[in-house]
């Protein structure tokens, strides 16, 4: 099949097997070097790209999914903002992920940040005593989705809690930008 | 590494009868959902003979989400992630968090309705939970007429807890039932996709009367092998007057474990003991609760 599409900011057009997943288009065809995984599907999450703005993992969408899509990997989005904000996060809390899984769970993270920063952040300011219970249950399911979210990645360079922290702090880095530019 | 290998077919379908006509013509074209169950474990590239593939992305129809008072109908293509917030609105807090607990976000909004319960070798915690709410599915059998009906979803699966659908048939609706007064319990060890032969998931709904137990439905999933639903433990507990005497609940355990021996075979005897002590534990904490209110 012709495969039309956007992948890191420009339009590509090339000839592709209809079911080839877009890990192997990435490798094979566009030779792409932060694709590193070689599981072939068997989830372990080493394959992280954004596809319209949402990350998925690239081994398990085929090309026929992919006409007209705005693909970006790891090698445009460490030019960005974003990129920036969560390497800051990573120094800030003393841990760096290893270079086989640092471009996926980077972009896992962002797609959690994405995620939280559309959902209302726990208000604790102001709140009685006797509600602090409250406050720490939901901090803590919280940090359980975050923790089960970052799971995806399989590699154990990098303690669970660390990266709870780097997105926690990617995030309050975030709000005190919003709230200065506001 | 790819010079003869040729491209597969991809069709994708508007209406039920574009779909129903090519898979008359094609019997041997596979449905293709949200990929995430064909491209990690059937569909593995470069495959060397090309297949005729239906994808079902473009049908509008099974995209649906119809609620009224007391059920919600979910369209197969309606994606995990969608199901999860949605759940939220409509079902108790911990049938929510069950549905977000399916796979992580990321899968959940590839995976979809049809193909969470039509998977063939992995069944995900999705069946599972579906099953305890008393979910029924819509089935369309694709032949010289397009027959439709619906049937309960433990009757999709057969004795052994694997798919009993013929090739031709196609899941098109989700039909959940709300159960406001019941209970929910949701317990799992072990991640399905990953490793599926070491993980255990167990859904309970049941109803607690005057600490009576009623309406109580079981579904332990041990995902590369099976679902198993519990009709001689679902009966022995229906009707049990709450706390429950420690004797009894090692021999309702014992009684379970020798149920899922005999029915799967292929569950390995570690996953038996995880079942018979999330089953236990759950009993412990239905005792505790009953006690404490005293």
């Amino acid at each position: 099949m012709r495969l039309s599409c956007k992948i890191d900011g420009k339009k590509r057009s090339f000839s592709v097997n209809s079911d080839k997943p877009l890990l192997q288009i990435l490798i094979d065809d566009l030779e792409i070097g932060s694709m590193l995984s070689i599981c072939q599907g068997a989830y372990c999450g080493n394959c992280v790209v954004l596809v319209d703005g949402k990350a998925v993992l690239s081994c398990l969408v085929p090309a026929f999914r992919l006409q007209d899509a705005d693909i970006e990997t790891f090698e445009s989005f460490r030019k960005t903002r974003a990129f920036r904000d969560i390497n800051r996060s990573y120094k800030a809390v003393g841990c760096v992920p290893c270079d086989r899984c640092f471009a996926s769970k980077t972009l896992i993270i962002e797609s959690v940040i994405q995620t939280l920063e559309k959902q209302a952040a726990p208000r604790t300011e102001g709140v009685a005593l006797r509600r602090s219970a409250e406050i720490e249950e939901m901090r803590r399911s919280r940090e359980e989705m975050i923790a089960r979210e970052l799971a995806l990645n399989s590699c154990s360079c990098v303690r669970p809690g660390e990266l709870v922290r780097v997105v926690e702090e990617c995030l309050a880095f975030r709000r005190k930008r919003n709230v200065r530019r506001a | 590494m790819y010079e003869e290998l040729r491209s597969s077919t991809v069709f994708s379908p508007e209406t039920m009868g574009e779909l129903a006509n090519y898979k008359q013509k094609n019997p041997k074209a596979i449905f293709w959902a949200g990929g995430t169950y064909l491209m990690a474990n059937e569909l593995v590239y470069p495959s060397k003979t090309p297949i005729n593939i239906i994808s079902l992305d473009r049908m509008g129809e099974l995209r649906r989400i119809s609620r009224t008072e007391d059920s919600v109908d979910f369209g197969a293509m309606v994606d995990l992630q969608t199901v999860a917030a949605a759940s939220r609105q409509f079902f108790s807090k911990e049938v929510s968090f069950a549905f977000s607990s399916v796979a992580t976000r990321l899968i959940r909004s590839q995976a979809t309705v049809g193909g969470a319960l039509c998977a063939r070798r992995i069944k995900t915690s999705f069946a599972a939970i579906a099953i305890t709410l008393d979910a029924s599915v819509e089935c369309k059998t694709i032949g010289k007429r397009t027959t439709t009906r619906w049937i309960a979803l433990s009757d999709l699966y057969d004795e052994t807890g694997n798919v009993a659908l013929s090739p031709m048939a196609l899941v098109t609706r989700l039909h959940l039932n709300a159960a406001p007064d019941s209970l929910f319990h949701f317990r799992g060890t072990g991640s399905p996709m990953t490793k599926g032969d070491e993980a255990v998931i167990i859904a309970l709904r049941y109803k607690l009367v005057q600490n009576t137990i009623s309406e109580i439905r079981v579904c332990f999933n041990f995902p590369t092998v099976g679902l198993h639903i519990s009709e001689a433990v679902q009966s022995s507990l229906s009707g049990l007057l709450l706390p429950i005497n420690p004797v009894r609940i090692m021999r309702l355990a014992d009684l379970l474990m020798e149920e899922i021996k005999v029915s799967h075979p292929g569950v390995r005897p570690i996953q038996v003991e995880q079942a018979s002590r999330m089953f236990e534990s759950f009993l412990y904490d239905l005792n505790t609760r009953v006690l404490s209110q005293v």
